[in-house]
């Protein structure tokens, strides 16, 4: 780009074009908000975790909590098993809570909202009657908005800015806010179910983000209620060397149904930024919940430089009989990423389901792929999993599917592809599978490729350029997981897909 | 030459293409439930030979039935 920068531009062609073709191959949202900020200072210890909690106004016994959590992580090593490879960590050299100063108090007018957040949620592709909400300017919500379907709960830096829509979800008994509120306003919803399924000492992402985790999303669907729309997090990492802890909280109670969606964007800086967050969902009997993320956080750029490293621990727990959870997930951003979004399988006749696109391109690592712990009988669940990678990227998926003693007649299905473009990029797969009674049955597809010559051939003697050609191909082979996003995301993702392999060829 | 006028469909056309459209109905639904509930593990071949079967024996019910 920067020879493009220095590039005369000839007469005549307009700005908005000469725009255009500046932004072909670079990240869309690698922008940053000049906003004034509140920073915690550097490091985490003890005086941070419970600063972080003051700041959150939160009772007692979640700072105990906290500190609890934060004894636990000095106590362990970091993880190295994971196929990939970063310069190592130095966390007492970042901020953990960031928040733009005019968020100190909730702002009642438009007026004194900072100009430069609702730029940023404009900016980000918001609609601008949700921008007056996420600007939370009180009264907001009264306003009619056309189309309206999707709640959000915008988190920025280290603090949720508003949560659209929350007094229509109150009149069907859903809870939906942001985790701080959640513990100041629904203490005894958060005591009971906090920590239950990613316990404090999961693993030392999970710790850390238990000591530190500044906002993050609360949902409560009570028994027998069908969510009337999709509720959604959008995370936005804007301040530099800072990190996102944020906890999100998902209860579906009996006979319950919620689509819950989540996105993310973060500024391109040389430097590397931390993001470790954990997300709990809790099913009981016969409810249903849906979960799709689309992770485009900053890669770093094409020499590998800076970039999110994104550890994020998933977890759902169907507790209940016939309960479901289904987890879509395409990942396309990130420097590093380790996630399994898992499934403990405990209810007789629960289902989990787990659809994913990794994709990886220049320097990108990604080491993900999912758990389905069988527990209770007759359960069943299906893995699909897509993996690309282009340049010098790496791409592993890691998947569990354990059938316990008490899984009678269980059924698993794991479908794992990769696609190679290029000769320099690595795809690994490595499944563990664990069968411990008699009666149950798994089956494990894999295939390894590269786009075929022939295929690519067909295309552009149709007039096709080599990038529109595998664009095409790549979203054919990723059709199964995109099939299974909602509509919200799905023509998002396809052209994600599209842009996150631009370069990546010739 | 004058054309003959177009015989009015009989009851016996119905019940012949009955015979036809039954299993192949059933062959289609056995597909569309495979793909609705895919968390069932059905065998397709399994799901759209058993709707053609009773497709079949549908037909040959109504056959029977109509006379």
């Amino acid at each position: 780009m920067a020879a493009l920068d220095q590039t005369q531009v000839k007469e005549g062609v307009d700005q908005e074009t000469v725009d255009a073709v500046r932004e072909v191959g670079t990240y869309k949202y690698g922008w940053d908000t000049d906003i004034e900020m509140e920073y915690a200072p550097k490091g985490v210890n003890p005086d941070i975790v419970r600063l972080i909690s003051g700041k959150n106004e939160e009772p007692e016994w979640m700072t105990e909590w906290r500190l609890a959590a934060f004894e636990r992580w000095t106590q362990i090593d970091e993880p190295n098993w994971a196929m990939v490879s970063y310069p190592k960590i130095d966390f007492q050299d970042q901020y953990y809570y960031a928040r733009p100063k005019s968020m100190e108090e909730k702002p009642k007018s438009l007026d004194e909202v900072d100009p430069k957040l609702l730029a940023t949620y404009e900016k980000l592709g918001i609609p601008l009657k949700e921008q007056m909400i996420l600007a939370g300017v009180e009264g907001a919500e009264d306003m009619p908005a056309e189309g309206r379907k999707v709640a959000v709960d915008a988190v920025f830096d280290s603090v949720s800015v508003g949560t659209t829509f929350q007094d229509e979800l109150m009149k069907h008994g859903v809870i939906f806010c942001s985790i701080s509120e959640a513990i100041r306003e629904h203490p005894e919803l958060v005591k009971k179910y906090l920590g239950t399924v990613v316990p404090v000492s999961d693993n030392y992402y999970a710790t850390l983000n238990s000591a530190v985790f500044s906002d993050g999303s609360f949902v409560y669907i009570p028994p027998g209620v069908r969510c009337p729309m999709e509720l959604s997090t959008y995370f936005r990492i804007n301040a530099e060397n800072t990190g996102q802890f944020e906890r999100t909280l998902i209860i579906a109670d009996k006979g319950s149904y919620v689509s819950y969606l989540e996105g993310c964007t973060a500024p391109q800086r040389d430097t590397a930024q931390l993001h470790a967050a954990v997300v709990e969902i809790i099913i009981e009997e016969d409810a249903e919940v849906k979960y799709s993320t689309v992770q485009n956080w900053f890669p770093g750029d094409e020499n590998g430089k800076g970039g999110i490293y994104n550890f994020v621990t998933k977890r759902a727990d169907c507790r209940g009989d016939r309960s479901k959870v289904m987890w879509t997930q395409v990942e396309t951003g990130s420097a590093v990423t380790w996630k399994y979004p898992s499934c403990i399988l405990r209810g007789d006749d629960s289902q989990g389901e787990f659809y994913s696109i990794a994709i990886t391109n220049n320097y990108q690592q990604a080491d993900t792929g999912t758990k389905m712990i069988h527990l209770g009988k007759n359960t069943k669940s299906r893995i699909v999993s897509k993996g690309i990678s282009a340049g010098k990227a790496q791409n592993t998926y890691r998947g569990l599917v354990s059938m316990h003693p008490k899984a009678k007649d269980s059924r698993n299905y794991t479908q794992c592809d990769s696609l190679l473009i290029g000769d320099k990029c690595g795809a690994h797969t490595v499944p563990y599978i664990e069968v411990k009674n008699n009666s149950s049955r798994v089956e494990h597809e894999a295939t390894t490729s590269k786009v075929d010559e022939d295929q690519l051939f067909y295309c552009r003697q149709r007039g096709m350029d080599e990038e529109e050609a595998v664009a095409l191909v790549v979203n054919g082979f990723c059709k199964d997981v995109l099939q299974a996003l909602p509509m919200e995301f799905a023509m998002e993702a396809q052209q994600l897909v599209a842009i996150s392999l631009e370069g990546s060829v010739g | 030459m004058a054309r003959e006028p177009r015989k009015p469909i009989q009851k016996d056309d119905v019940l012949t293409l009955l015979g036809y459209a039954l299993p192949v109905l059933g062959g289609l639904l056995g597909v569309v439930y495979v793909n609705i509930n895919h968390m069932d593990f059905i065998n397709p071949v399994w799901a759209v030979g058993g709707g053609a079967i009773l497709g079949w024996v549908a037909a040959r019910v109504m056959r029977k039935a109509l006379g």
